[in-house]
């Protein structure tokens, strides 16, 4: 499993012209491990996507809302929700395929830890806007 | 219908989660009516806490857990407390 991805998903892999990723157990798709994967996407290319699929991917992600409730919310059919939410997520996954930012991110993020870890306690202060900097 | 669903706080690349009871029909300007828990991925070992007796309390007034909460709950032995409560 490489860093950066929820527990379950093995890689991001290119099936045609739509990226899919691969996750072990079914029924995974509301994991906490993959709200917080997908959150953490959206944080990092949320702003290349429509308005639509960002806003309908933030309420299913970040607010735990149902298909239902998100189409109920936009006046829109369950099944466009769905459309958007899916072609944001291969969106998503593009970008994270070529750019690997958010796994850049957990990567540094883990770093930094480690780094705080080897920090000796009276430099602690000193060290912590360094960390800060190096784990954002 | 009340539902306990999990809603992201946090900046931008530091989530962090609370699980709120909160009105369904309430997206995201509804104020939530109770906060039974928070998860935060963030500190190590991602710890979940989470008020049981709240939790039964709402559950018991009818309130629906989402999935993603269920699967929480269940995880934490909650939800077997909440049927064993029922019968």
């Amino acid at each position: 499993m490489r860093a950066g991805f929820p527990v379950g998903v093995k890689e991001i892999c290119l099936t045609g012209r739509r990226l899919s990723y691969i996750i072990k157990r079914v029924g995974d798709r509301m994991s906490l491990e993959n709200i917080v994967w997908k959150g953490g996407l959206l944080d990092c290319y949320g702003a290349l996507l429509t308005a639509r699929q960002r806003e309908c991917l933030d309420l299913y992600y970040n607010e735990n809302l149902t298909l239902g409730e998100i189409a109920e919310h936009f006046h829109i059919s369950r099944q466009a929700v769905h459309d958007a939410m899916r072609h944001g997520e291969e969106q998503l996954m593009t970008y994270e395929a070529a750019l690997h930012m958010e796994e850049a991110r957990t990567a540094r993020k883990e770093a930094a830890a480690a780094l705080a870890r080897m920090v000796a306690p009276e430099r602690a202060d000193e060290a912590a806007p360094l960390l800060r900097i190096l784990s954002e | 219908m009340l539902k306990i669903r999990l809603t992201r706080m946090g900046a931008k690349k530091v989530p962090f989660y609370r699980i709120v009871v909160i009105d369904a029909r309430a997206a995201r300007s509804g104020a939530p009516v109770d906060t039974v828990g928070w998860y935060d991925p963030v500190k190590k070992d991602a710890p979940v806490k989470l008020d049981e007796e709240k939790i039964l309390g709402w559950m018991a007034k009818g309130a629906q857990p989402t999935d993603t909460v269920r699967s929480i709950l269940k995880n934490n032995g909650i939800m077997a407390k909440f049927a064993e409560s029922k019968k």
